[in-house]
């Protein structure tokens, strides 16, 4: 299964996963991190105090001012990169489903990391997040990452609290978190969002939506069946209707998108009809 | 398509059955399709956020239902009603008015000439899906094409006039019914004229109206007569009427052949009527035209011609014989030789002549046979029909006067003077016309058929002779003695039976001859004057002129026209209602 073609590896290349300095873990890495200490790019001077490496005494400095001073740089660590993808029923939707597309953003945004030499987890989840990936670290073990995407199941209702909660007591480590999803659960976003936050991980949130959860064409008299519980609903379609359930999935998507930016993190949309490298693009934009 | 054929059951059924059809076709609608959606929690909150209209997305498919119901059938029953050349099979029966008001013109173009472009429309649509017959419908019903033949139209219709009087539809539609009860299978009946028949037919019947209502002024009564105190003369009396609502005038113009004798211009108003009075016109006998001519409306013009004219006929002035038996007296001699109406002759004695070869026989101072019987009898001092004289009175004086009676015509006998008289012997049945106390001094008798007058006087005997009234109590007399019954021979109205005795050429109006059968003459449904040996008799619609009204359908009939029939506004209509209901229901879509 080839998640990635050749064409979007070479654009994964050119592209970089930012991590901002907070979100960097303690292995010596590529990105910068906000610890000052043994790295190669010069941050800053700063008093010596007993107990400092002597060999870092900027000497230079001692013959000009007549105090000893430290020179201090900053420490390139690499980062954990979390991508927790839905696959929850409802991602079964659209045309193509948005679980395929949920798929391919997770190898995309996993290659990236990989790319970066970074410590790469993929979470599925729907009611729970009980099962993630090994730890991926570099490009060698893009194949592995395409046989553990390729064989996860669909299925299940959303629970993104219950499933952010498995992840915070299964990772420690603060990182990226990307959340691929659709959002098509009423509730639990904005706390999962929030826990993430408060354990100091940068949040990454795409939300991949289709024609059928934004723009349905229904008309007359139909019967709704919801693909996560099976619940039924009878009703018929009036363009009344329509608008009022395009204004429901508005404010919901929106509230999403303020909960995730209060916590810092990114927020973006992309329609599943997309083009694998308009997709990816897209993923990677995102207001801050 | 029709369903004009079906019995009721069926007819019923197919109620029954597009009601069902409708039903299910609200349920195929209303069956909800299967959709499945990530969340259905999106779409409750959705719904609760709708907010309802007037008219809400669940009354909506109620409303059109009903509607659809409600015109689903009253589609289907308009489909069960005669729809002519629309591919029934069976026997059409078809009926064209011809009656007078078929002459009237609307947009410029007779009703008889748009009924014959109908007709033949009609005929040639329905020869093509069945047996066709075509019924003129005049004063009397005529079958212009029977069942069997095939009904060539130009041929059918070439024939086809209008009558001067108004048309029997029933005696037509009738005949029609019947013919269509001796065949089998479905049938109608089409009428193409400006009403339908009243009452009910087994067939089922149909209307094409043709005109509309328009304006017209017509001479509704036209009468000659006998002026009963000019011999000889006659007066004319017209009566005209304005059948619009706008003012009206022309001139009336009087005929007697091609004698003008009255001629003048009149006004009237809306709805009015008025009669004319012509008098002192003197001729053997009147042949009477009356018309209307320089016809003006106001804002309109006369619709119809055949109102503008009317006949009558003033009556021969026949003479009456009479026979002088007796005195000659000189002034009753004088009165009877001068009197126009009488054919005198004279005798001694009733031997020297013949008493049937007269109307009046007239005893002056001779006792009449008792053993005569003649129909008419005038004595004068002289017993007569019975009625014997009794014992002399002496210069009686007249002191009763039964001036009403038709052979006094109200001359007064009160002041005439008699010198001596004898009692007339009087029984109970007779009427004594004039007394001198208890004594009957004229008296008349009327038994099986004849008549006599007989006075207790001779006229020498009296100063009667001498008085102004003496020639019209002659005149009178003459004309119950003679019963002459009326001298105003009203028209005939069109269509009346003439009869004819034998040997006696017939002309009609134009003067052509006129073919009697069996002493009786149909052909008179054109108006005019027709001769009968030397006899005229005329022939007039007056009487019957009416107003011209617009089409006129009455209970069981329906109307056809080449408007677009009503199943077809009705199916436009039940269209409308499923585009209107999915409008309302999918007002547009999401961008």
């Amino acid at each position: 299964m080839t998640l990635l073609d050749r064409a979007t590896r070479r654009l994964l290349d050119r592209l970089r996963l930012p991590v901002p300095p907070k979100a960097t873990a303690g292995r010596q890495g590529g990105h910068r991190s906000p610890v000052l200490a043994s790295g190669l790019e010069f941050a800053d001077h700063r008093h010596y105090v007993p107990g400092d490496d002597f060999r870092r005494i900027d000497w230079k400095a001692f013959a000009r001012l007549g105090q000893l001073t430290i020179r201090q740089f900053e420490e390139e660590r690499d980062a954990r990169v979390y991508v927790m993808v839905d696959l929850s029923s409802s991602m079964l939707m659209g045309e193509p489903p948005k679980v395929d597309v949920a798929r391919r953003l997770a190898a995309a945004f996993s290659y990236l990391g990989m790319k970066q030499f970074d410590a790469v987890h993929v979470i599925p989840f729907s009611s729970d997040a009980a099962h993630p990936s090994s730890t991926l670290r570099h490009r060698g073990q893009f194949p592995s990452l395409e046989n553990f995407l390729g064989a996860m199941e669909e299925g299940g209702e959303t629970n993104f609290v219950q499933a952010t909660h498995t992840f915070a007591r299964r990772f420690a480590t603060h990182g990226v978190v990307v959340v691929v999803t659709d959002l098509m659960a009423p509730e639990g976003w904005e706390d999962g969002f929030k826990l993430l936050g408060a354990l100091g991980h940068q949040v990454h949130v795409v939300r991949v939506g289709c024609k059928g959860d934004d723009r349905p064409k229904l008309r007359g008299e139909v019967e709704l069946v919801d693909s996560e519980n099976g619940e039924r609903l009878r009703l018929r379609v009036s363009r009344e209707l329509l608008k009022a359930y395009a204004q429901v999935i508005r404010e919901h998507v929106d509230a999403c998108r303020k909960a995730a930016l209060r916590v810092g993190g990114r927020f973006v949309e992309v329609d599943s009809s997309l083009a694998t490298d308009r997709l990816v693009r897209a993923a990677l934009g995102g207001a801050k | 398509m029709s369903l004009a054929a079906l019995p009721l059951w069926a007819m019923v059924a197919a109620l029954c059955g597009t009601a069902i059809v409708v039903l299910l076709l609200y349920l195929l609608r209303r069956t909800p399709r299967i959709t499945p959606v990530s969340n259905v929690a999106f779409w409750l909150e959705a719904m609760q956020r709708a907010r309802p209209r007037v008219l809400s997305s669940t009354k909506v498919p109620l409303i059109s239902l009903l509607l659809t119901l409600l015109v689903a059938l009253v589609l289907a029953g308009e489909i069960g009603s005669p729809r002519f050349g629309q591919g029934v099979r069976g026997t059409t029966v078809v009926v064209v008015a011809a009656g007078a008001s078929m002459n009237a013109v609307s947009g410029g173009r007779l009703r008889i000439d748009r009924a014959r472009d109908e007709a033949r429309t009609w005929i040639e649509r329905a020869s093509g899906t069945g047996e066709v017959a075509v019924i003129r419908a005049g004063i009397r019903p005529t079958v212009l094409s029977p069942l069997g033949e095939d009904p060539q139209p130009d041929a059918i219709l070439e024939g086809l006039t209008t009558d001067d009087g108004p048309a029997d539809i029933e005696a037509a539609v009738g005949l029609a019914d019947a013919i269509i009860a001796h065949r089998s299978g479905p049938g109608q009946i089409l009428v193409i004229g400006d009403r339908a028949a009243e009452g009910q037919t087994r067939a089922p019947m149909a209307l094409v109206p043709i005109g509309a209502i328009a304006d017209s002024l017509g001479i509704t009564r036209l009468t000659a007569r006998r002026d009963p105190l000019a011999v000889g003369e006659y007066s004319v009396h017209v009566e005209v009427a304005s059948f619009t609502s706008r003012e009206g005038r022309a001139r009336l113009l009087v005929r007697d052949r091609d004698v003008t004798i009255f001629d003048q211009p009149f006004r009237l108003t809306a709805g009015e009527r008025q009669t004319f009075v012509a008098e002192g016109f003197s001729s053997q006998e009147g042949e009477v035209t009356a018309s209307l001519e320089d016809i003006e409306i106001a804002g309109s013009e006369d619709a119809l011609q055949t109102d503008d004219v009317a006949y009558a006929v003033a009556p021969a002035l026949e003479r009456t014989r009479v026979l002088l038996i007796g005195d000659d007296s000189p002034m009753l001699a004088a009165v009877l030789s001068a009197h126009s109406g009488v054919e005198l002759s004279r005798a001694a004695a009733l031997s020297e002549s013949t008493p049937g070869n007269h109307d009046v026989l007239i005893f002056d101072g001779v006792d009449a046979p008792a053993d005569l019987r003649h129909p008419g009898v005038l004595a004068f001092g002289a017993a007569a029909a019975g009625l014997t004289l009794g014992d002399r009175v002496d210069a009686p004086r007249i002191t009763a006067t039964l001036s009403g009676h038709e052979a006094l015509g109200g001359v007064r006998l009160s002041s005439v003077r008699v010198e001596g008289a004898r009692a007339l012997a009087v029984e109970p049945s007779d009427q004594v016309l004039a007394r001198a106390g208890e004594v009957a001094l004229m008296a008349a008798r009327e038994r099986g058929g004849r008549r006599a007058l007989v006075f207790g006087f001779r006229l020498d005997e009296t100063d009667l002779g001498e008085r102004v009234a003496f020639p019209l109590l002659i005149h009178h007399a003459l004309r119950w003695l003679a019963a002459y019954k009326t001298d105003t021979v009203l028209p005939d109205a069109p269509g009346s039976i003439v009869r004819v005795p034998a040997d006696t050429p017939v002309l009609d109006p134009a003067g052509e001859a006129a073919e009697a059968h069996a002493g009786l003459l149909f052909d008179t449904e054109g108006a005019g004057i027709y001769h009968v040996g030397e006899r005229a008799i005329a022939v007039s619609g007056a009487e019957t002129a009416a107003a011209i009204p617009a089409p006129l359908l009455v209970p069981g009939s329906t109307s056809l026209s080449r408007l677009p029939p009503l199943t077809t506004l009705l199916a436009m209509f039940l269209l409308l209602v499923f585009v209107l209901e999915w409008w309302l229901l999918n007002r547009g879509t999401l961008g």
